[in-house]
C-alpha cells in the first residue's frame, strides 16, 4: 500500500515501509474464556501515511492500537502473529526493550484526555517525565522543552499552564496536553484511538487539525481510530473498516467512500449522519448487536446481520483480497449487493430496535 | 471552604463540651462515696466532710461542673487528689514520652507499610501478598497485650536484645533511650503496620487500574517510576488521613503497651489515676486526650483539602 | 510488570451471550467443580465455625462437665502440659488446671461480648435508625453523640468507667456496649439513608403507613441484617476489650477464671513457663479470629444479597 498523494506534502520518491502487521491475533483473558479481540490482521503502513480505523465499538479497533504496542500483559492476555516495526518484530521483544520504544518511537492519544491525566500530578511532571527519561534531558532542558510543546500544540500562557493540575484545564486543553505528551519524544508512529470522541464538535476539528498539521510536519506515521467515518472522510489516506476483530475492507479513502464493496461497510455509510447532524454522533443503524468475540464461527462474521447473506456466507469465511489489482480489499463473497440506498433501507425497514453502542 | 473550616470548628467545640459533661458525669456515676474511696472505709465522718468540702461535692453537680469548666477554661484542671500536683502539670511531664513513642511507632510503621502496600497492591495474588495478607489478618485481631508479651518474649526474654521493661530518659542519651523506647514503639506500630498495608494496598490496586497509569505505562516510563510517583501519591491519600488518625489513637491507648514496658507516659498517669481513684487527674485526662483526638480529626480534614489539588481548587468539603 | 503494563478492560463483545446454552449436565459439573473451589476457600470460615460452637458448647456445659474445680489446686504448681489426664494442658502457678481455667474463662468473654453487642446493637441500631430517617434535628443531636463517644479513646473509657463501676458481666457488658453503640448507630444511619429513597419505602409512606410504621415494618427488616454480620466483628473487638481489661485487672475479679486474667499471671514467670502465657493467648486469639472470619464471610454474604435486592 503506498502513499496516495491526494493529501499535500511532498511525498518521497521511494516510499518506506514503517509498520508491518501480520496475521495478529490478540486473544483475552475472560471469566467466561478466551475472547478473540483482534483476530487475525493483517496491515502495511508506509511513513507518513494516515490509516483510519473504522468500525462499532467492541470491533476491536482499541485492542489492535494496545496490540501493535504490546500493551497487553501476559496475565490479560496472549498476542499471536508479528508487528514488524521498521524491521523488528515487536511480539518477540521482551517489555523492557519495548517500554524504549513506546513513547519515543510508537506513541498513543487516548479517548478521553479526562482520564488519560494522572489527577494529582502537574501537567509539568506530566509533560517531562518522558523527556528526562528517554532523552535525558536536565530539568532546566525538559521544562524548557515542555513550554515549545505546549506552544505548538496552541496551549496559551504555557509557562503557567507547566503549574497546574488536569482538572484545571478544559477537555480540548487536555487533549492537547495529551498530544504535547504523546510527541515529546518524537515518535514515528501515532495511535490515535479516538481522539476527540470525548470533545465537543468545534473542538473536535481544532484537535483533528492540529494532529493533521503535527503529522505533516513531523512526517509521522499516524493511525486515527474511530467510530465516526466523517472523522476518517477528510483526513485520512485509507480507510479500513473492521469488523468482529479484523479488517473486512480497507480501501485509499477517497476510493473506499466512493465505492464500497462489502455491505458492512455500505451500511456505515448509509447510516453517516448528515451534514445537519452534529459530526460525533455514533453510529447507531445498523440492527443487531457486534458478534461474541468469545465464540469462533465459521463463515463471514457480518453474515447473522448482513441483509445479503447466503448459504456460503455462512458456511466459508470470505478472504481480505484485492479483486480489482487497485488496493480495494475487501472479503466477501457477493460484493456490491444492492446499492447503498437499497441497504440502507433494508436496515431501516428491518424492524429490529436501533441498537446504540456505547 | 471557609464555612468548611468554620463548621468543622463549630462541631469540635460541641463534641468536647459534651466530652467535659460527660467527664463531670463519670464522678457523678460513681457507687458510694469518693471520700472514702480515698480516705479509707474507716475515715471519720470529720475527714470527710472536710475532704467533701475540699472537693467541693457540698455543692450541686452544676455549680462544681461550671467552677471546673471555669478553671478549664483558664488553664486550671484541678489538683491531682492523690498527689495534691496541679493535674496540667502532671500530663505535661508524661506527655513527651508518650509522644515520643507515638512517633516513634507511627514512623516505624509507615517506613515498613509503604513498601509493604505498594508492592502487595502491585503483584496481587502473588504468595508474597497471599502470605502477607495472612499476617496482616492475625495481627489485625491479636489484642495488644498478646503482642505485647509476644515480642517481649521473643526480642527480650529470649534473645535479650532489648531490655524487657523499663525507659531512659532521652538527656540519658539518644541510644539509650532509642533502646528502650524500640520494644514499645515497635509493639505500638505492628497493629498500624497490618492495617497501613491493607489499606495501601487495596487503594493501589484501585489506582493501577485507573486509565491514566495505562497511559503512563505507554509512555515507557520504568516501572519503578509508574509505582512511586503515578501511582503512590493518589492512593496515599487515605494512609495520610488514617495515620492522622492514628497518631490520636496512639496518644491515648498506649495505656496497655506503658503498662507492660514500664514506660512513664500518659497511659501509665492513667493507670494509676484509676487506681487510687483520683477523678480529677481523670477527668483532665480524658479531656485532654479527646481534646488532642478531636482537633487531630479536624487537622487532617482540613490539611487533606490542600493536599490534594482536585479538592484544593473545588473546595469540596469531605 | 503485570499491572502496568495493561489497559482498564474493555474486552470486545464480552458479556454478550448470544451462543446455546450447554447442556443440564454440563451445567451441573460445572456448579459442582465451583462447589469444591468454594468449598476449600471456605475451609477457613468452615473452621471458625467449628471452634466457636466448640467454645460456645464447652463454656455453656462447663458446670456438667467432669473437670477439676478451676479454683482449687489438683496437682503440683507448673506441671507441664501432657503430664496427666484429663488435666492434660498442666497447671498453673498455683497448681489450678489450665484446662478447667480455659473452659471456665470462655464465659465471663462471651457473655461479656454478648450482652455488650446485643446491647449496642438495640440502642445503636434504633438511634442509627431514627437519624438516618428523621434527619433534621434527631440527625444532628445524634451525631454529636456518636462523635462525642468516639471521641473518648475506647480504652480510657473503658477504663474510666471500669473504675467507677464494680465489674461485673453487666457492668463491663453495659460499659463495651457504650464504647461499640456508636458504630451500629452510623452503621444503621448509613443503611437507612440507602434505603428511605428506595421505592418500597415511599410506597408505604405515599400509602398512608406512620412513620414509625414504616421504621418499624419496611426500613427496619432491612437495616438489620448488615448490622448483624458486623455484630460478629465487633463480638470479636469484645473479646479483646474484655481480654484487655481483664489483663489489667479491671474485668472480672479473681479467682473466677478469665483469659486475659491468665496470661497477665502468667506473665510474671514468662522466662520460665511461657507456654501459661502463650496456651490462653492462643485460644483467645483463635476466637477472636473466627468471629472476624465468620463476620467478614457474613458481610460478604449480605452485601452480595443487598446488591440483587436494592
Amino acid at each position: 500500500m503506498t502513499r496516495d498523494g491526494s493529501r499535500g506534502t511532498a511525498s518521497s520518491a521511494e516510499p518506506e515501509r514503517l509498520l508491518e502487521v501480520t496475521d495478529l491475533q490478540l486473544r483475552l483473558n475472560s471469566p467466561r474464556g478466551p475472547v478473540y479481540a483482534v483476530d487475525g490482521l493483517t496491515l502495511t503502513l508506509d511513513r507518513g501515511v494516515t490509516l483510519g480505523l473504522v468500525g462499532e465499538s467492541g470491533s476491536g479497533k482499541s485492542m489492535t492500537c494496545k496490540a501493535i504496542m504490546g500493551l497487553i500483559s501476559d496475565r490479560r492476555g496472549t498476542i499471536t502473529g508479528s508487528v514488524r516495526y521498521d524491521g523488528t518484530d515487536l511480539t518477540r521483544l521482551p517489555l523492557e526493550r519495548r517500554k524504549e520504544l513506546w513513547g519515543t518511537e510508537l506513541a498513543m492519544v487516548n479517548q478521553d484526555a479526562g482520564t488519560a491525566l494522572n489527577p494529582v500530578l502537574s501537567v509539568g511532571c506530566q509533560l517531562t517525565e518522558g523527556l528526562r527519561w528517554h532523552l535525558k534531558l536536565s530539568k532546566r532542558e525538559a521544562r524548557d522543552r515542555a513550554i515549545e510543546l505546549l506552544t505548538h500544540v496552541g496551549i496559551p500562557e504555557p509557562k503557567r499552564r507547566l503549574g497546574q493540575y488536569p482538572h484545571e484545564l478544559s477537555g480540548g486543553m487536555r487533549q492537547r496536553v495529551n498530544i504535547a505528551i504523546a510527541l515529546s519524544c518524537g515518535p514515528s508512529l501515532l495511535l490515535a484511538d479516538e481522539p476527540t470522541t470525548a470533545l465537543d464538535v468545534t473542538v473536535q476539528a481544532q484537535i483533528l487539525d492540529l494532529l493533521a498539521d503535527l503529522q505533516d510536519e513531523h512526517r509521522m506515521t499516524m493511525i486515527l481510530v474511530s467510530h465516526d467515518l466523517g472523522v476518517v472522510a477528510g483526513r485520512t489516506d485509507f480507510t479500513a473498516v473492521m469488523y468482529g476483530g479484523r479488517i473486512v475492507e480497507i480501501a485509499p479513502t477517497k476510493d473506499l467512500f466512493a465505492a464500497p464493496r462489502m455491505p458492512y461497510t455500505r451500511a456505515l455509510l448509509a447510516s453517516m449522519p448528515r451534514l445537519t447532524a452534529p459530526s460525533h454522533t455514533r453510529l447507531r443503524a445498523t440492527p443487531g448487536a457486534p458478534p461474541d468475540l468469545t465464540k469462533r464461527v465459521p463463515g463471514c462474521r457480518f453474515a447473522p446481520r448482513c441483509a445479503f447473506a447466503r448459504d456460503r456466507c455462512r458456511s466459508e469465511e470470505p478472504p481480505l483480497v484485492d479483486e480489482t489489482g487497485s488496493g480495494h480489499l475487501f472479503s466477501c463473497w457477493y460484493p456490491d449487493s444492492g446499492t447503498p440506498e437499497e441497504t440502507g433501507a433494508t436496515l431501516a425497514t428491518s424492524g429490529q430496535t436501533l441498537k446504540e453502542d456505547a | 471552604m471557609k464555612t468548611m473550616v468554620l463548621g468543622r470548628l463549630a462541631h469540635v467545640v460541641v463534641v468536647l463540651l459534651l466530652v467535659s459533661v460527660a467527664s463531670m458525669l463519670l464522678l457523678e456515676l460513681v457507687p458510694g462515696d469518693p471520700a472514702y474511696a480515698i480516705l479509707g472505709n474507716s475515715a471519720t465522718p470529720d475527714a470527710v466532710a472536710a475532704l467533701h468540702h475540699r472537693m467541693g461535692l457540698d455543692r450541686p453537680a452544676w455549680q462544681r461542673y461550671l467552677e471546673w469548666f471555669g478553671g478549664v477554661l483558664h488553664g486550671d484542671f484541678g489538683n491531682s487528689l492523690r498527689t495534691g500536683q496541679p493535674v496540667l502539670e502532671a500530663i505535661g511531664q508524661k506527655l513527651p514520652v508518650t509522644v515520643e513513642l507515638a512517633v516513634f511507632a507511627l514512623l516505624i510503621a509507615l517506613v515498613l507499610s509503604l513498601p509493604a502496600g505498594v508492592y502487595t497492591g502491585w503483584r496481587v495474588g502473588r504468595p508474597v501478598d497471599r502470605l502477607t495478607s495472612g499476617l496482616t489478618s492475625v495481627i489485625i485481631a491479636s489484642p495488644v497485650f498478646l503482642t505485647a508479651l509476644f515480642l517481649d518474649y521473643f526480642l527480650a526474654v529470649k534473645t535479650g536484645a532489648f531490655p524487657a521493661t523499663g525507659w531512659r530518659a532521652l538527656d540519658g542519651g539518644l541510644a539509650e533511650n532509642l533502646r528502650y523506647a524500640f520494644l514499645p514503639a515497635l509493639t505500638l506500630a505492628v497493629t498500624e503496620i497490618a492495617v497501613f498495608t491493607r489499606l495501601l494496598r487495596s487503594d493501589m490496586i484501585t489506582v493501577l487500574g485507573e486509565e491514566y497509569i495505562a497511559n503512563a505505562s505507554a509512555k515507557g516510563l520504568p516501572t519503578r517510576h509508574l509505582l512511586l510517583r503515578h501511582a503512590l501519591k493518589p492512593a496515599s491519600f487515605s494512609l495520610f488521613t488514617l495515620s492522622g488518625l492514628s497518631f490520636g489513637r496512639l496518644l491515648g491507648g498506649a495505656v496497655i503497651v506503658e503498662l507492660i514496658f514500664g514506660v512513664p507516659g500518659i497511659g501509665q498517669l492513667m493507670i494509676q489515676s484509676i487506681q487510687s481513684k483520683d477523678y480529677i487527674m481523670i477527668q483532665g485526662l480524658v479531656l485532654l486526650i479527646a481534646f488532642i483526638y478531636v482537633v487531630i480529626n479536624a487537622v487532617i480534614d482540613i490539611v487533606y483539602v490542600y493536599l490534594d489539588p482536585r479538592v484544593r481548587t473545588e473546595g469540596v468539603a469531605i | 510488570m503485570s499491572v502496568i503494563a495493561e489497559a482498564p478492560d474493555t474486552a470486545a463483545g464480552a458479556g454478550r451471550d448470544s451462543g446455546p446454552r450447554p447442556s443440564r449436565w454440563r451445567t451441573g459439573y460445572r456448579t459442582a467443580i465451583r462447589g469444591l473451589g468454594v468449598l476449600r476457600r471456605r475451609a477457613g470460615v468452615v473452621g471458625a465455625w467449628f471452634w466457636l460452637m466448640l467454645i460456645a458448647l464447652l463454656a455453656v456445659l462447663a458446670p456438667i462437665l467432669p473437670l477439676a474445680d478451676p479454683a482449687v489446686p489438683v496437682g503440683t504448681p507448673n506441671l507441664a502440659p501432657g503430664a496427666r489426664w484429663p488435666e492434660f494442658m498442666g497447671t498453673d502457678q498455683l497448681g489450678r488446671s489450665v484446662l478447667s481455667r480455659l473452659i471456665d474463662g470462655a464465659r465471663p468473654s462471651l457473655m461479656v461480648a454478648l450482652i455488650s453487642v446485643g446491647l449496642a446493637l438495640v440502642v445503636g441500631g434504633m438511634l442509627g435508625l431514627v437519624a438516618g430517617y428523621r434527619r433534621r434535628h434527631a440527625e444532628r443531636v445524634i451525631t454529636v453523640f456518636i462523635d462525642a463517644t468516639l471521641a473518648f479513646p475506647p480504652l480510657m473509657l473503658l477504663m474510666a468507667l471500669a473504675a467507677v463501676l464494680t465489674p461485673s458481666l453487666w457492668t463491663l457488658g453495659i460499659a463495651l456496649a457504650i464504647v461499640f453503640a456508636p458504630s451500629f448507630a452510623r452503621l444503621a444511619r448509613a443503611a437507612t439513608l440507602r434505603l428511605a429513597s428506595q421505592e418500597f419505602v415511599l410506597a408505604a409512606r405515599s400509602a398512608g403507613a406512620s412513620r414509625l410504621r414504616v421504621m418499624i415494618r419496611e426500613l427496619l427488616p432491612s437495616v438489620v441484617v448488615p448490622l448483624l454480620s458486623y455484630a460478629f466483628v465487633v463480638m470479636a473487638m469484645a473479646v479483646v476489650a474484655e481480654g484487655s481489661l481483664s489483663f489489667l485487672g479491671l474485668g472480672i475479679p479473681p479467682p473466677a477464671p478469665s483469659w486475659g486474667g491468665m496470661v497477665a499471671s502468667g506473665r510474671d514467670n514468662l522466662r520460665e513457663a511461657p507456654l501459661l502465657v502463650f496456651i490462653p493467648a492462643a485460644v483467645l486469639l483463635l476466637t477472636v479470629l473466627s468471629l472476624n472470619a465468620v463476620g467478614h464471610h457474613l458481610q460478604q454474604r449480605t452485601g452480595n444479597a443487598r446488591g440483587a435486592n436494592l
